[in-house]
C-alpha cells in the first residue's frame, strides 16, 4: 500500500487511457504525458499501460507502507526519498515507512510516480484512468486526497524481483526537438486538419508564424491559447463531429483551443490542425504562460516521429531486459 | 603560527575549494597544497614542503561496475553530482555510467568518505573494473564536522 500525504486537486491515477468508448461519449482520459508513463513502466518491468500517479500539484508526498520498487519520470521535480535526493527518470527500491517528496518542477510540469506491478484500482471500461469530468475510474473517480491508501498489483509475486537502480535517458535527450525550445517557447509539430483550407492564406500564415501563449484557463481537458486572434472569415460552426486529443480548434474568438487527454468526444468548431501524437508529451509538459510555436509537418513526418518514439521505448525494454538476472527476464505483461 | 591555526586554515581552504595556498609573514614561509593536488606537486619535484589537507587517511577507490560512458552530471541537470572535496556517505550517487544509448547506471559510494580525486573525465568511455573515484575514508573529527555542516546547509 501507498499512503498519500498531500491533497492535490489534479493528482490522479492514470494509465494510457480508455479506448473504444468515445462513441458513447466517454473521453479517453489517461496520462497527459504518455511517454513518461510508458517509459517509467518499462523501467520497472511493467506493461507500459500499468497505472501510475500523475502529479501536477506540488509539493506531493507519499509514504510507502510496504517494500516496493518505484520510478519517478516526467517533470524533473527534485524528488527526495527520506530527504535524500533522487535522480529524475530513475528507479529505486523503497522500504516500509519511507517518504517520497516531489517538489515544484525545475523542468516540465507533470511528474509520474510509478510502482513495480502498477497501482491497483478497479478497472472501469477497460481502464484504470480517472475520468474527472464523469467522476469514475482511478481512485473513487476523483483526485487523490491526504489519507488515501493505494494498493499495488503483484507486489508479492515472484516476478516482483526486479533489478532496479537504473535510469533512462529522458526524451528531451533521446528525442530532441529540431526547434530550440529556449526562452519558454515550446515547438510542437502539427499536421493541417479538415477545415485548414477554409482559413485564408493570411490566417494560415498567422497560425504558423505567431507564438501562442498557454493561458491559465487550461487543464487536462484542453489548452486555451492566447495570441493575435485569427481572422474569422472561415469560422462558421459546423455540425458536431468527433474529436481526438491534439485537435486544434478555432472558436469564433479566433484564439485556438487544443484538446488534451480529457478531450470532449465531439465538438463543432473548425479544426485548423492536429498536434502529432509524438509531440503530445511536449505539450503535456509545457507550463502555463509558456508559448507554443506550431511547426507544419506532413503525415509521413508524424508517422516517422512516432516510429522514433516507439523505437526509443523498445530500446529501453530490450536494454533493461539484458541487465536483468535470467530469473526475471520475463516481465509481468 | 601554531598547529591549531594550521588546522583551522586548512578547514577554510577545503570549504572554499582552494587547492594551493602560500603565505610569507613574520619570518614564516608556508605553502599548503591540498590532497587533490598532492601527487602532482610531488611529481613536479618543486621541493615545497607538502602538507595534506586533512589527516592522510586510507584511500579507497570506487570501482566501475559496468562498461559505458562516464558522466559526472545527469543530462537534465547542469551541476555535477559530486566534486573533489565533497563529503559523501554510503549509497550516495557519485556519477553515472551510460551503459547503453538509453540506460544509465549510478556509481554509488561504497564507503563514507571525502572525494579526493575523480579519476575519469566526463564523457570518457570506461571499462568495468577501472577505478573512478578516490575517497579518503579515514574517520576523523574533521570529516564528521564537515559532514554535519553539509547537512545543516
Amino acid at each position: 500500500m501507498i499512503e498519500v500525504l498531500s491533497n492535490g486537486a489534479l493528482n490522479t491515477i492514470q494509465d494510457l487511457g480508455r479506448f473504444g468508448y468515445r462513441k458513447i461519449g466517454v473521453s479517453v482520459a489517461g496520462t497527459m504525458d504518455k511517454l513518461a508513463l510508458s517509459a517509467g513502466n518499462l523501467l520497472l518491468g511493467n506493461h507500459p499501460n500499468s497505472a501510475g500517479i500523475e502529479i501536477s500539484i506540488f509539493p506531493f508526498r507519499v509514504r510507502f507502507l510496504e517494500d516496493m520498487v518505484i520510478a519517478v519520470t516526467g517533470a524533473d521535480c527534485a524528488a527526495e526519498l527520506d530527504g535524500a535526493s533522487m535522480l529524475p527518470w530513475w528507479s529505486v527500491p523503497v522500504t516500509t515507512g519511507q517518504v517520497l517528496a516531489l517538489h515544484t518542477p525545475i523542468q516540465g510540469c507533470r511528474a509520474y510516480l510509478i510502482v513495480r506491478g502498477g497501482i491497483n484500482v478497479p478497472i472501469v471500461l477497460n481502464s484504470r484512468s480517472t475520468d474527472l469530468k464523469a467522476r469514475f475510474g482511478g481512485h473513487e473517480g476523483r483526485s487523490l486526497q491526504k489519507g488515501d491508501q493505494l494498493a499495488v498489483l503483484n507486489l508479492n509475486a515472484r516476478s516482483s524481483r526486479w533489478k532496479c537502480g537504473y535510469g533512462i535517458a529522458p526524451p528531451h535527450v533521446a528525442l530532441p526537438s529540431n526547434r530550440s525550445t529556449a526562452g519558454g517557447i515550446v515547438a510542437v509539430r502539427v499536421i493541417p486538419a479538415a477545415e485548414y483550407d477554409k482559413f485564408s492564406t493570411c490566417g494560415q500564415a498567422q497560425f504558423w508564424d505567431s507564438l501562442w501563449r498557454i493561458t491559465p484557463n487550461s487543464n487536462r481537458q484542453g489548452y486555451r491559447l492566447a495570441g493575435t486572434a485569427l481572422p474569422s472569415e472561415a469560422q462558421s460552426e459546423l455540425l458536431s463531429h468527433g474529436l481526438v486529443p491534439g485537435t486544434i480548434q478555432i472558436p469564433p474568438s479566433g484564439q485556438p483551443i487544443i484538446q488534451m487527454s480529457d478531450a470532449n468526444t465531439s465538438g463543432g468548431y473548425p479544426k485548423i490542425g492536429t498536434v502529432i501524437e509524438a509531440d503530445m508529451w511536449r505539450l503535456a509538459q509545457a507550463k502555463l504562460g509558456e508559448s507554443l510555436q506550431f511547426v507544419q509537418v506532413t503525415v509521413a513526418d508524424a508517422i516517422s516521429a512516432l516510429v522514433a518514439e516507439r523505437v526509443w521505448l523498445q530500446k529501453i525494454k530490450t536494454d533493461l531486459a539484458a541487465v536483468q538476472p535470467a530469473l526475471v527476464n520475463i516481465g509481468i505483461e | 603560527m601554531k598547529i591549531p591555526d594550521l588546522t583551522t586554515l586548512i578547514g577554510w581552504l577545503a570549504e572554499a575549494h582552494i587547492d594551493t595556498f602560500e603565505l610569507e609573514a613574520q619570518g614564516v614561509s608556508l605553502r599548503i597544497v591540498m590532497q587533490g593536488q598532492l601527487e602532482q606537486a610531488v611529481r613536479r619535484g618543486n621541493g615545497s614542503v607538502l602538507l595534506g589537507a586533512w589527516p592522510r587517511g586510507r584511500l579507497h577507490r570506487v570501482i566501475a561496475n559496468a562498461k559505458g560512458t562516464f558522466l559526472t552530471a545527469h543530462p537534465l541537470r547542469a551541476a555535477s553530482l559530486v566534486g573533489e572535496g565533497d563529503v559523501v556517505a554510503v549509497g550516495d550517487v557519485l556519477a553515472l555510467v551510460r551503459i547503453t544509448d538509453v540506460v544509465y547506471e549510478a556509481v554509488l559510494a561504497d564507503r563514507d568518505g571525502q572525494v579526493v580525486r575523480i579519476l575519469a573525465a566526463d564523457g570518457q568511455p570506461i571499462e568495468k573494473g577501472i577505478p573512478l573515484f578516490e575517497l579518503n575514508v579515514r574517520k576523523s573529527r574533521y570529516l564528521t564536522s564537515l559532514r554535519q555542516k553539509k547537512w545543516k546547509k
